[in-house]
């Protein structure tokens, strides 16, 4: 039963990156509107791979705008593989650039749990008590990275979050495989130093 | 039996946040295994960072506040329809251009400075003997013709200050008209400039014939006789070491600009952004 969810899984994933690659071959004939279809099917989850590493809204938003006008001028550089990676790569560049920018100017973190208007995503924990939980330790979570070296921060996220191996981390940071390893050991372990007060979040 | 928690501080929790992220060889698994196993704090440490990990992959996925589509103006804005003249300027502003400049510039630099430490000595030397020598050897074979021919072994008159006349003096024929000749030509102080202009005066006035080979002042073969002598020093050709210098120098700092403008705009213009 799994393996042929898994299974299922690997082919709708091949599918999409065929229908990836073909839009970047008429993108390149110069069909705007191909490359457009690129944006509609990338942009929420390259917007929340960015946020996470650049936790204001605004900033988040100029960086992906930046990747896709980046993606569009570089087109030619496409040397086939996973679109998704590639558009990946490009936005944690540009986010990174954002961050270090940041760093010179601080923003506040994550305005948007500061809001009551934000609710998080509906799914299995929809009882008002469980969401309420998952509010408070999308919270905590959210402080944590943010107090993190943006070396470490972005290394768990890409990791845990965006589910990159240590070499492609290592490839868009331009650091070894090792470096990028003990930047996650030494980030998890900064995250449970800083999380300690909010333990029974993640045990609850 | 887990250990007190005073131990613990003995402990490496990095070799436990290594266990989680499965970083260890055999021997290291087996030692942070067994510390898990005995301590309550690296046990409670290694659920927490089991907790903390799924807790960020579940991490909730903001909303994006706009569509990032492009419009036909940063279409064009981004991939301008791309005329000769401007891909020509694109290449030009390429930094690996700047580097092939810089690359350039130096090995030019380095080119003529070795060069000129290497060889501009000798070379001076040679035509500073062959305009010293001129004139001696000039002296001596019209004074050899007026003498009819006969060739008279000539001592060298004064130790000439320039090793050319010294050494031009017994080779070349000689008279006492020659020594008058070169006791005029001797005294003259040892510096290029006089030399030069005796040369000049002398070879002016003086039709000599084309000398046998051999002499510090042998002309150039198939020279025509009566070839005044201050032909000999243009035959070594052009000096290119000012030009090549000048060449190196300038595309030294067209490849630094090109690979430093886009660094300094690109600085100043996130710090305008800021």
């Amino acid at each position: 039963m799994t393996d042929s969810r898994a299974a299922g899984d690997r082919d709708a994933e091949g599918q999409g990156q065929g229908i990836d690659r073909a839009l970047v071959e008429e993108a390149l004939r110069g069909r705007l509107d191909a490359f457009n279809q690129l944006v509609a099917r990338h942009q929420d989850h390259l917007f929340a791979q960015v946020y996470r590493l650049v936790p204001d809204r605004d900033q988040a938003a100029d960086a992906v705008q930046e990747a896709f006008f980046s993606a569009y001028r570089n087109l030619e550089s496409f040397r086939g593989g996973n679109v998704r990676s590639w558009l990946g790569r490009i936005a944690v560049n540009a986010a990174m650039d954002m961050q270090r920018a940041r760093r010179r100017r601080p923003a506040q973190p994550y305005p948007e749990f500061e809001d009551d208007s934000w609710q998080p995503p509906a799914g299995t924990e929809a009882e008002p008590e469980s969401q309420a939980l998952a509010i408070e330790r999308s919270r905590a979570l959210a402080r944590a990275l943010d107090s993190l070296p943006f070396e470490q921060r972005n290394c768990i996220v890409l990791f845990d979050v965006d589910g990159y191996d240590y070499a492609e981390i290592a490839g868009i940071m331009r650091v070894s495989v090792g470096t990028v390893k003990s930047r996650i050991h030494r980030g998890r372990l900064a995250l449970r130093h800083v999380l300690t007060p909010d333990r029974e979040l993640f045990h609850g | 039996m887990p250990k007190a928690a005073a131990d613990h501080a003995t402990h490496d929790e990095l070799l436990i946040a290594r266990l989680y992220g499965d970083d260890v060889d055999d021997r290291e698994r087996a030692s942070a295994l067994e510390l898990v196993a005995g301590c309550d704090e690296c046990s409670a440490l290694y659920a927490d960072l089991g907790a903390i990990a799924a807790a960020t992959t579940t991490l909730s996925l903001p909303s994006r506040p706009r569509d990032f589509a492009l419009t036909e103006d940063d279409a064009a804005r981004l991939r301008p329809h791309r005329g000769g003249r401007a891909r020509l300027l694109g290449i030009f502003r390429r930094r690996s251009f700047g580097g092939v400049l810089v690359a350039l510039g130096f090995s030019g630099l380095a080119l003529t400075s070795a060069l000129s430490m290497l060889g501009t000595a000798p070379t001076t030397m040679s035509t500073d003997a062959r305009l010293a020598a001129a004139p001696a050897v000039g002296l001596a074979s019209s004074n050899a013709y007026s003498q009819g021919g006969v060739a008279i072994p000539q001592p060298a008159a004064t130790p000439a200050p320039n090793k050319a006349i010294a050494s031009a003096a017994p080779a070349a024929s000689g008279s006492p008209g020659g020594e008058a000749a070169f006791s005029s030509a001797a005294p003259s102080p040892p510096t290029l400039g006089p030399l030069s202009s005796t040369a000049l005066d002398l070879t002016t006035t003086t039709e000599a014939p084309a000398l046998p080979a051999g002499g510090a002042g042998e002309p150039t073969p198939g020279a025509p006789p009566g070839q005044p002598w201050t032909a000999l020093p243009s035959q070594a050709g052009p000096d290119w070491t000012p030009l090549v210098l000048a060449g190196s120098a300038v595309a030294l700092v067209l490849g630094l600009a090109v690979l430093l403008v886009p660094i300094v705009l690109r600085r100043s213009r996130g710090r305008a952004r800021r």
